[in-house]
């Protein structure tokens, strides 16, 4: 997956000239990345299809505006990602209205995480509720702070606060066999 | 590192590790899109300044257009069928007709009265001009004398029939009895007057 600044260059102006190998090309080297960034808000391998065929439109059309004086091609387009699939569990479900003053910290414990495979993370994070599950993801995977996740969610920052508390409340109880282990 | 930043990073590695087959028919999803969504302002598609074909406008006006096209076709045919009508509806000329021996099959005729066949088969009676010159022929000479079979002569769309084979004749009408070639789409009858009778 990893392509040189000039392969880079190459792929994004071929892009912009709408060439569909270019396009082919971008797509084929950043599907995986763009996979591994959207799984963790889905809840079905569907999802992710659909999240991702949203994304790399949205890619393909405002190519003109990234500029790669201000960072990474593959930054721009994980950004592109996460919102794509915040846009997507914004139209299936609500957060709650629920704030809390206090949340931070880890959510999972380092020794957990470690214990678990790959498909056993990603299927623990997919049955969080939808909210609870996009907040865990910008909070814990994505490293926003409270205040970044309410402005890109459109909610109040307890509410995400609240919805981490959440999420470790429900990872804590099904993750115990993990630590047992 | 801070305890958050790598619990971050333990938690990303941990999904990076998914495995990731990869997805053609995705591809092909994001293809169609990208064909179908090329902005018509692109220079293959149109120069700058000329409009796109298929405006909103114009497909309305488009549809507008042979909608009324079609209003008047159904029109015409709807004044056509009455025309067509109004004709058959006109009775015959006079009450003194000319007998017309006519049949579908090809045996001998049978002796009918022009009204009758009308109702029976009206596709196969002759103009509503030709059946006036029938009648004013008949009126012409009917009389002075019984018609008899040599004052008339009976043919067959453009071909003359043999005379017939027997006759009827009164002031009023002449009853004639042939026999018809065979023919499969029915017979069309012009009786007229004889010169010199």
């Amino acid at each position: 997956m990893d392509l040189s600044a000039a392969q880079i260059q190459g792929l994004v102006n071929g892009c912009l000239r709408n060439d569909l190998i270019a396009q082919k090309q971008l797509y084929a080297s950043f599907y995986p990345y763009c996979m591994h960034v959207c799984l963790p808000y889905t809840r079905h391998p569907e999802d992710a299809d659909d999240i991702l065929s949203n994304a790399f439109i949205r890619i393909f059309r405002n190519l003109q505006q990234f500029d790669a004086g201000k960072g990474s091609l593959y930054a721009w387009i994980k950004r592109i990602v996460i919102n794509a699939s915040l846009d997507f569990i914004r139209q299936r479900s609500r957060f709650t209205a629920s704030t809390l003053d206090e949340a931070e910290g880890i959510v999972i414990e380092n020794t957990v995480v470690e214990k678990l495979s790959a498909n056993e993370l990603l299927q623990e994070i997919r049955l969080l509720p939808e909210a609870t599950q996009a907040v865990f993801n910008l909070y814990c995977i994505e490293g926003y702070n409270h205040r970044e996740i309410a402005d890109q969610l459109g909610i109040k920052e307890g509410t995400s606060k609240w919805h981490l508390s959440e999420a470790r409340t429900l990872l804590k109880q099904r993750l115990t066999k993990y630590q047992t282990a | 590192m801070t305890e958050r930043q790598y619990n971050r990073k333990l938690l990303g590695d941990k999904l990076s590790q998914l495995p990731v087959p990869p997805n053609d028919l995705l591809w092909s999803r994001i293809e169609a899109q990208l064909i179908i969504a090329t902005p018509v302002s692109q220079p293959v598609s149109y120069p700058s300044n000329v409009a796109p074909r298929f405006t909103k406008a114009v497909l309305i006006k488009t549809s507008i257009a042979i909608f009324s096209t079609l209003l008047l076709v159904l029109f015409i045919l709807w004044i056509a069928r009455k025309h067509q009508r109004s004709q058959k509806a006109i009775p015959p000329a006079t009450k003194q007709q000319t007998s017309i021996a006519d049949t579908t099959k090809p045996t001998a005729g049978i002796v009918d009265t022009l009204p009758t066949q009308q109702e029976k088969i009206p596709q196969l009676l002759p103009e509503k001009n030709e059946q006036k010159t029938v009648a004013d022929t008949v009126d012409n000479f009917a009389p002075v004398r019984p018609l008899r079979s040599n004052d008339i002569s009976v043919s067959m769309r453009d071909s003359v029939l043999p005379m017939p084979l027997t006759t009827q004749a009164t002031a009023d009408s002449v009853k004639l009895k042939v026999t018809l070639p065979k023919k499969d789409d029915g017979y069309y009858f012009e009786v007229k007057k004889k010169k010199g009778n």
